[in-house]
Formats: C-alpha cells, structure tokens, sequence
C-alpha cells in the first residue's frame, strides 16, 4: 500500500501540491484525474522519489521512502514519464532489458534471470515478435508497449504511469489499459496512472484520485468520484452523468454560466 | 534475443558488448596502428620496417636514433593520449546534454583552458607553478561561468551551448590580448601552442600523461551503461536505480580533466572532440560511445598530425590548422544534415 501523507511541493516558488493526504491499495489500478496544471504529473513524480524538495511523507510498505536508498527503491517502483526520451539506434530488446538495470552490475550485466524477465515483459505485451526491430519504425502504440515492457522487465510490484496513452488512438488505448488491468488483476501488480480521458477513468479505474489546484477534491470508486456535482467542482463545466452497463458515462454539457 | 552482442563471461563475470561496436573498435585500432606505424616510418628520414626493427633494438646510427626515440615516439604518443582525451571529453559532453554541439571545443572550454596555460606562461612568470595547473583551472572555472551565466531554475541546453559560444570567443580575445601586451620571445612559443601543435611534447612527461588518459579511459569505460540510462532522461535514469546526481558530477569530473589533459598537451586543438562523437554513433548507429569517441579521437588526431607532419615536409604545419580544415566542413555536415532533428 502507498499512503501520502500531507505531501507538499513547491517548484520555482509556486505551490504545486499543498497537503495532498491519499492511500492507493495493493493491486488495484488506481487513477489521477483532474484539469490541466493541478498537479497530477508531481503528485506521480514525488511518489517516485523524483521530487527532492517535497515536504510530507509517503510510505509503502510501511516505510519512508525517504530511507530507502535508491537502488533498492528501483527494484520496488517502476516509473514512467510521459514521452520518456528514445534513445537513437535501439531496437526493442535494447529498451526493454534497460528494464533489468537495477538487478544488474557493472561486472554482471546478462544472467537468465534478465533472459526470462525480459521474455516474459514482451509476451505480457505482445511485443515479442518485435523485439529486434528499431524504437523509430514502431507506431505510436507499440512505441509505448515497448516502454511499458521495459518497466515490466524491472519486476516491481508497483508502477507509476504518466499519461501512458497520450496521443494514441482509440484502439491502442484500450489496448494499453486491458494490459494494465490484466496485469493488476492476474500479476497483482499496484498501477497508478495520470489520465485526461474521464471516459478510460470511469472504464478501467478501481479507484479514482481527483485533484485541483493541488488538493485531492474527491476519492473512491469511479461510480462515486465521477458524478455531475463533482465533476462541476473539478472541471468547472457543468457535465451529465448517465450509466450505460456498469460504467458512468459522462457527457460534458453546455456551459449556461459563459454562455 | 542477445545475438547482436557478444556475451562475455568468466566465473560471475557477465558482460554485454555490442557487436557493431567491438568491430568498430577493431577496425579503428587496425587503423590506429597503421598511421602509427606510417608516422614512424615517413618524415625528413623514411624508415623501412628492417631499419625501424633496427633502430627501436638499439642497432642503428645515433642520429636515426635521436630521430625517432626522441622525436617522432614521443610525438606520436602525445598524438594519441591528447586524442583518446578529446574523444572522451567531447562524447561525454555531447551525451550528457543530448546536444552535438556541447563539445567543449564548441562551448570555450578549450579557449578556458587555453587561457589558463597562456596566463601561467605569459603572466605568472615563475617556473614553480605547472601549466597543467592553468589548463586544469582555466577549464573549470570557464565551465562554472557558463553553467552559472545560463542558469535559469536549471540548465536549458540551448542557452548552455549559445552562452559557452560566447564565453568562448570572449576568451579568445583575453588571449589575443594576452598575447599582444607579452614579449615577443615567449609570444612565439605561446602561439605555435596555441594554434595546436605536437611538436613540443618531450618524453620527461609522458609517462604521468599516460597514466593520467589511461585512468580516464577506464572510467568512462565504467561510465558507459550509467549515460546509457541517463540518455533516456534523468527521472528514467534514476528510477532504474541511478544515483543520478552523484554520477553527473563524477562525468563532468572526467570530461573536464580530460579536456584539460587534451588541451595541456597540444593547446586548444579544434574539432577533434567535437568530431569524434558524432564519427562513431553514425557508423555503430546508436550512443552514447564515450571509449570508443576516445579512440577515434586518438585515430584523428594522430592522422591529423602525420599529414601536418609530412606534408610540406620539412616544413612541419601545426596539427591544429589541418583539424580545422578537416573539421569545419564536417561541422557545416552535421549543421545541415544531421541537427536538424536536435533543437539546435
């Protein structure tokens, strides 16, 4: 479990988070929601220990990640940016066994434990028969089931997504988060992902984390964070909400105040 | 899934070396040793092999032998230890900022460090202080004015690489000027150094130099796979378990003694650590190669310096006017073809 604690960050003098407290429980995908600039992006960050000057305490398993020494958090957390950075020249293998770069050494740097996390991270994302094909021929979807091989190749229970699907289409959304539902559900990985898309949201999340101007406004199940009041508050746009299977389905309405 | 690399292994030693680059390394060595042994044989004398096996064992005229322990071995090693530093110091660079033209012959490191040793020469006047002191220092404090001139809640790259352009040229003229307020007597010595020449090294100091390239080497040999991950962004880099800011300051360690050493050795020589890099990622496709940059740094520097050598001979040109005639078009290339894709 992932527990933050009155979690405070303040970049170049601007309040980004001002006491975030919120628990993320084991083997659920979780996701951050909320408008541009609230902080979603440095709420993933600080959990990942990439914010040096956050204020607060998060905890997993019981632990301050401020104790944890860096190699042994990278065996426990595996994150991912939003367009991380591709690397000229490497093929998929290349990327995916940097995944193993915490289980490795300067003096062992291949054993068949890489060979086997390796292999299963592309099986688990259909990636195999890619694997000795150049970053830069892959489309825009098998690009980003390279990447999340590679923190599947890291063998941490928890991973942090920000904005996996960020310019993809439809179909290679769903994909992506059918995998990371799998993989909660069957390998009872924990996921946190930040999302823009309320539609996947209330789709794929077990458990919802709205955010605003660096406050958590609203936190549960998607049937009780996504309603129309909350949305209002969140989004200042006035949105109906119906209910189409299980799911909420959220239509955005015409704004009469601006109107 | 690993067979485009060699897998070394020995007892709980287990290695990964791609294969296009230990080729590359083989191929560039083959070619090392060729011009070495071509610099060796050809200048105002012109050795065949019997008489080179000859004279190296002791057995030729004393002459002979003045030219070539003396001379053109100490020469040809300066060549290569001033070579392998640039490589190294420019691909490190160049990785570190993921910008082509942060080469610290680019960025006025080089003019720093021409500055430091021209200042010790010219100005200091006492023969207790070493010129690697003023090259060392020159570097370092050239390197903090950039850093601090362009910093703006962290580094831009862009701003880096412009400022350092700047700084650069502004120290060349502090050089210029250096020169013109000196005495003619050591102007001339200051100047033939300050175009880039190997005619100067003597062999008293060799054998420190090489200590000195060869720890470096090893080092960022050791650096490799850490830039490898950092080259993905450092938030990557560290959540795969790299201390992020300990390693950036150990690799801006190595590249600025490096670029020290380089410059201490022949003066403020142009395009070699600038070429170097961009040379070796374009044949073995992918980066960052910091060993073997060094290498081919140490091939280019040393071919530049047997052309300089041989050319005109016995006119001997400085090393630092054939880098430039060689390296200036291949910055006009890699400005038109190749950054494109980069924001500069």
């Amino acid at each position: 479990m992932i527990r933050v604690e009155n979690l405070q960050v303040e970049l170049s003098k601007q309040t980004v988070l001002s006491g975030v407290d919120l628990e993320i429980e084991n083997a659920k995908l979780s996701m951050i929601v909320g408008p541009n600039g609230c902080g979603k992006s440095t709420l993933l960050r600080s959990i990942a220990k990439l914010i040096s000057s956050a204020k607060g305490k998060i905890i997993l398993d019981k632990r301050d990640v401020k104790n944890i020494p860096i190699k042994q958090f990278s065996k426990m957390l595996g994150f991912l940016p939003q367009n991380p950075r591709s690397p000229q020249g490497l093929k998929v293998f290349d990327l995916v066994s940097r995944g193993r770069a915490p289980h490795q050494s300067f003096l062992r740097q291949w054993s068949d434990s890489d060979e086997a996390a390796v292999k299963s991270a592309l099986e688990a994302t259909a990636m195999t028969g890619n694997h000795n094909r150049l970053l830069s021929e892959l489309s825009g979807g098998q690009k980003q089931r390279a990447w999340i091989a590679m923190i599947l190749a890291q063998q941490t229970d928890i991973i942090l997504l920000d904005e996996p699907t960020s310019a993809l289409d439809l179909r290679y959304q769903f994909e992506i988060f059918q995998l990371l539902k799998t993989l909660t559900e069957d390998h009872g990985k924990t996921i946190v992902t930040v999302v823009h898309d309320l539609g996947i949201a209330a789709r794929f999340a077990d458990h919802i984390v709205a955010l605003k101007e660096g406050r958590v406004v609203a936190s549960g199940a998607s049937k009780t964070v996504l309603t129309s009041e909350n949305l209002q508050k969140i989004y200042d746009w006035p949105c109906a909400v119906m209910q189409w299977e299980n799911y909420p389905l959220i239509i955005p309405l015409d704004n009469l105040e601006t109107a | 899934m690993t067979q485009s690399y060699f897998h070394f292994k020995f007892m709980h030693i287990s290695m990964l070396f791609y294969r296009r680059s230990v080729y590359f390394g083989l191929i560039v060595t083959v070619c090392i040793l060729f011009v070495v042994w071509s610099s060796l044989s050809m200048g105002v004398r012109n050795f065949g092999v019997v008489d080179l096996w000859n004279i190296m064992n002791g057995n030729g005229d004393s002459t002979d032998q003045f030219m070539l322990v003396e001379l053109r071995v100490p020469r040809i090693v300066a060549g290569l230890l001033a070579g392998m530093a640039f490589g190294i110091s420019g691909e490190t660079f160049q990785s570190l900022t993921h910008n082509d033209l942060a080469s610290p012959d680019m960025i006025g490191l080089n003019a720093g460090a021409a500055l430091g040793v021209v200042a010790v020469l010219l100005l200091i006047e006492n023969p207790f202080i070493p010129l690697a002191v003023g090259a060392v220092l020159g570097v370092v404090v050239t390197a903090l004015v950039i850093t601090l001139v362009s910093w703006r809640n962290g580094i831009n790259q862009t701003r880096f690489v412009l400022t350092g352009i700047g700084v650069g040229a502004l120290l060349f003229a502090i050089v210029q000027y250096v020169l013109l307020s000196a005495n003619v007597m050591q102007v001339a010595q200051a100047y033939r150094w300050l175009i880039g020449s190997l005619n100067a090294t003597t062999a008293c100091n060799i054998s420190a130099l090489t200590f000195l390239v060869v720890s470096i080497s090893l080092l960022a040999f050791r650096t490799q796979p850490v830039l490898a991950l950092m080259d993905m962004g450092e938030g990557v880099a560290q959540n795969l378990g790299v201390h992020v800011s300990f390693w950036r300051v150990l690799v801006i360690g190595i590249a600025i003694s490096a670029t020290a050493t380089a410059v201490y050795i022949c003066g403020p020589v142009a395009f070699v650590a600038f070429a170097s890099g961009p040379i070796t990622r374009l044949v073995i496709g992918r980066g960052p190669a910091v060993f073997l940059s060094g290498l081919m740094g140490a091939f280019l520097l040393i071919s530049a310096d047997f052309v300089a050598r041989t050319l005109f001979s016995p006119i001997q040109l400085p090393v630092g006017l054939i880098t430039v005639f060689v390296g200036a078009p291949f910055l006009i290339f890699l400005i038109t073809f190749q950054l494109k894709k980069q924001i500069l």
